[in-house]
């Protein structure tokens, strides 16, 4: 039987690593552009991106993923934690770690914050009804392990890779060329420490703390794995009090003096399995579930949790409703005090990504993850703090400073998994309008310094800014019918300390018409030799 | 054109071509090696320059041996050849073919590209011919490739930041195409050297033209081999639609960069005094001519 259970521990650090792997790679994958080929195999098994795509767009296949995950944790318990769970795999890789450096506390932990856990599920999935993905974007673990990621792996993976890069390059070989780096935000990238910071050293003391008392989709494989088929028992006959299980428990969960498993917060690692100095733990099918006299006290106590439950989170959810309705009123009302200074603001509303449609499409569905920052192939997408607004924080923009959006690449769009960004094809990407082109001449560089320019001109893909004459000069006269917001104009404007010509986001996309060909002709010479 | 100019020319050029044997005697004929500038029309990139490098006495005569080479297209848009916004993918090939072929030590390609890099380098199809024929692609669009020089009599660059390979390599062939340009009017040889900088936008902020011109004066290449096999004659330099190329089937070899840039000009019916930095190169840094009348030409059709 060991043997069994040390295959099954074997097959489970191959998958988990593996998978694991993937996931990584597609964020780190900025060589081959490969991402947006594998990003939908590889993320559909995430339970909150699904979970989004089954809630917002009731797509039949994350529908069935979902509900067959949740049956399935029916039947075994959470073997997603160990199985698919990014940070979960990353908690276990520290978990070795710590071990090696003696440094991990693994002793029993009684089951004291799994009710907060509980009531933080519940708000964080209610408050998806309310359209408010926030709370999920802040706790999913597939969320913190990309921001991870994206904020910390990446670019410290593409800073090496520059540094090898022109090392080689000094020493005439180019098989390895420079990569540009994500645009780092501070505040995305410390509250992405902070979470680390908690994850991890909590993991220390009581294993897998944050999946048991934070995660909200551990909450709901935790409660459903209370009622699962099968179970890890430890069958008092065997058991020798060794302690062994306990020790190398990842969850906290096993108490060897009592002869108990909490298997809601089992992780299914299969550990104690192993480690077990007899067969003293089986993990089998849960048939005596209520013939336990001791058990009935159990359940009218979890009755009264269950109870509790859900009054706090009726309260939360209101609490959280209240607050949605006082955000929206102050919305407005910031609303009517833009339109007094529209001149200023307008420009600092932030640009989203082509697939986006719009941004109550895109706030709605965004997590986070960073992946689009990541294979973003001129990283124009950069991360935000509160530039959305306090209710929709670190979804990434576009940064026209930093890049521009390029006018035949959809990658954003092919990778994203929850379809925040939707999936557009490069035809459909030509005729969104992600904001409109506004020139203002009064910075303009041909007007200023009386020199010719150009610089946006030359770069816009439609041709939505042209140049006509001026002064003997050429000055740019823009047509945002055709304006498909790239920003390409915006990015090269030379004009310091403003920008002659940028870029309008609109919450909506608009469609951009198909460029015009009615410029002045100018035909070649029909001489062989004009000379 | 009317088949009756297309004769005419044909003979007017062909006549040098096929019987310079029976009219010139054979001193005169090594000297006729000496061309100022070859063009050639209506074969395909790569064949046209064959014939061209030919004309001029061969590559070997631009190329030695164990020499490093750096071939600068232009490769600064995300468009497939056919939309011309960057040199011929055949004709960079070729290029670099030759150069291998004459024993160069290597044969570097780059540009400091507009689009991102990558998505430039391999859908303009360069990357795939340059690697094809034993060629190096190398990324431009870093800072630490560059460094800075001083641009000699510079009117309004005075000094540049340039990228390490034209510094550091003994030939330098610039490789532009023919396209029109919303603000510089034309963008051909000259202009091409705004992918070996790294600021290019200092020189849009303090006169385009004047710092065109004044960077030519920096390195001249040692051949300007100007790509007009598709000519991109509005909406340049990006090009909107392939409704902005003409097919003109021609190629213009020269070292004399302004003589390359007028005679190209010619051909999109724009006269080179029209085009200021042209002018400004040719009156006040006499880098070259643009008097097409007093060089020695050799016209070749295929």
């Amino acid at each position: 039987m060991k043997n069994f259970y040390s295959k099954i521990k074997l097959f489970r650090v191959i998958f988990s690593l593996t998978y694991f792997l993937s996931i990584v790679f597609l964020f780190l994958e900025f060589k081959f552009k490969l991402a947006a080929n594998f990003a939908d195999y590889i993320l559909f098994f995430q339970f909150a991106p699904s979970l989004i795509k089954f809630i917002f767009d009731a797509s039949l296949l994350p529908i069935i993923y979902v509900l067959s995950l949740l049956f399935l944790t029916l039947i075994f318990g959470r073997f997603y934690c160990s199985f698919l769970c990014p940070l979960g795999v990353l908690q276990d890789i520290f978990i070795k770690l710590f071990q090696k450096l003696k440094i991990l506390k693994q002793k029993f932990q009684s089951n004291k914050l799994q009710k907060l856990q509980y009531v933080l599920t519940i708000i964080i999935f209610s408050s998806l009804a309310f359209n408010f993905i926030l709370p999920l974007s802040l706790f999913d673990p597939y969320s913190i392990a990309g921001k991870l990621l994206g904020n910390f792996l990446i670019p410290l993976v593409v800073y090496i890779n520059n540094e090898i890069a022109y090392f080689i390059n000094s020493l005439d070989f180019y098989f390895i060329s420079p990569e540009k780096n994500i645009h780092f935000n501070f505040y995305s990238a410390l509250f992405s420490l902070i979470l680390f910071a908690i994850v991890f050293v909590t993991l220390a003391f009581y294993g897998r703390f944050y999946c048991n008392s934070i995660c909200p989709v551990g909450g709901i494989l935790s409660f459903a794995s209370k009622f699962s088929l099968f179970k890890l028992k430890i069958s008092s006959d065997q058991c020798l009090n060794c302690s062994l299980c306990q020790k190398y428990c990842k969850a906290n969960c096993i108490d060897y003096k009592n002869n108990t498993i909490d298997f809601s917060r089992c992780v299914l690692c299969f550990n104690c399995l192993i480690y077990c100095s007899k067969n003293g733990i089986k993990f089998e099918l849960d048939y005596k579930r209520n013939s336990l006299p001791k058990e009935n006290g159990v359940i009218s106590k979890s009755r009264r949790n269950f109870l509790n439950t859900i009054t706090f989170s009726a309260a939360g959810i209101l609490i959280l409703n209240d607050d949605l309705e006082a955000q929206k009123r102050n919305r407005h009302k910031n609303n009517n005090l833009l339109y007094d200074s529209i001149e200023l603001n307008r420009s600092k509303q932030p640009i989203i990504p082509p697939g986006a449609i719009s941004l109550q499409n895109y706030s709605t569905k965004c997590v986070s993850c960073m992946l689009c920052v990541a294979s973003c192939p001129t990283k124009v997408i950069v991360p935000t703090f509160n530039e959305f607004g306090w209710d929709k924080l670190f979804i990434p923009k576009l940064d026209y400073n930093y890049a521009y959006c390029q006018y035949d690449c959809v990658v954003c769009s092919e990778v994203c998994p929850t379809d925040a960004i939707l999936k557009i094809t490069i035809e459909q990407k030509q005729e969104i309008q992600l904001g409109k082109v506004r020139f203002k001449k009064r910075y303009c560089i041909v007007h200023t310094n009386n020199v010719e320019c150009g610089a946006c001109s030359e770069h816009c893909p439609t041709k939505a800014v042209n140049m006509i004459p001026y002064r003997g000069l050429h000055l740019p006269a823009v047509n945002d019918k055709i304006c498909v917001g790239c920003g390409a104009c915006e990015h090269v404007c030379p004009a310091r300390p403003r920008k002659a010509i940028i870029v309008e986001a609109h919450s909506i996309h608009q469609k951009a018409q198909k460029p015009k060909s009615d410029f002045e002709e100018r035909t070649h010479n029909e001489k062989l030799f004009p000379f | 054109m009317k088949r009756r100019d297309f004769i005419k020319a044909i003979l007017a050029s062909g006549s040098e071509l096929f019987f310079p044997n029976l009219i010139l005697p054979k001193k005169t004929l090594a000297n006729n090696k000496n061309y100022d500038l070859v063009a050639v029309r209506g074969g395909n990139p790569d064949a046209m320059f064959y014939a061209a490098i030919k004309e001029l006495g061969g590559i070997e005569k631009y190329v030695r041996k164990g020499q490093t080479v750096v071939v600068k297209p232009n490769i600064g848009w995300d468009v497939p050849p056919e939309r011309a916004a960057n040199t011929n993918p055949l004709l960079v090939g070729a290029i670099v073919k030759v150069c291998i072929d004459a024993g160069a030590k290597k044969v570097y390609v780059f540009d400091n590209t507009c689009d991102n890099w990558q998505r430039a380098y391999s859908n303009s199809g360069i990357e795939r011919t340059v690697k094809q024929n034993g060629g190096e692609m190398v990324p431009g669009n870093f800072e630490r490739y560059y460094s800075e020089v001083e641009i000699p009599n510079g009117v309004k660059l005075k000094k540049a930041k340039v990228h390490e390979l034209i510094l550091n390599s003994d030939v330098f062939i610039n490789v532009p195409i023919l396209k029109h340009h919303s603000s510089a009017r034309l963008t051909i040889s000259m202009k091409n050297h705004m992918g070996i900088v790294w600021d290019r936008f200092y020189w849009h902020r303090n006169d385009l033209h004047q710092c065109i011109a004044d960077f030519s004066a920096y390195r001249k290449p040692d051949l300007n081999i100007i790509d007009a096999y598709r000519a991109m004659h509005r909406n340049g330099p990006r090009g909107v639609s392939e409704a902005d190329v003409i097919e003109l089937k021609a190629l213009i070899i020269s070292q004399d960069i302004v003589a390359a840039d007028s005679a190209a000009a010619k051909f999109l019916n724009y006269e080179p005094q029209e085009i200021p930095y042209i002018k400004i190169a040719a009156e006040q840094k006499k880098l070259g001519n643009y008097d097409l009348s007093k060089l020695r030409i050799k016209r070749i059709v295929l």
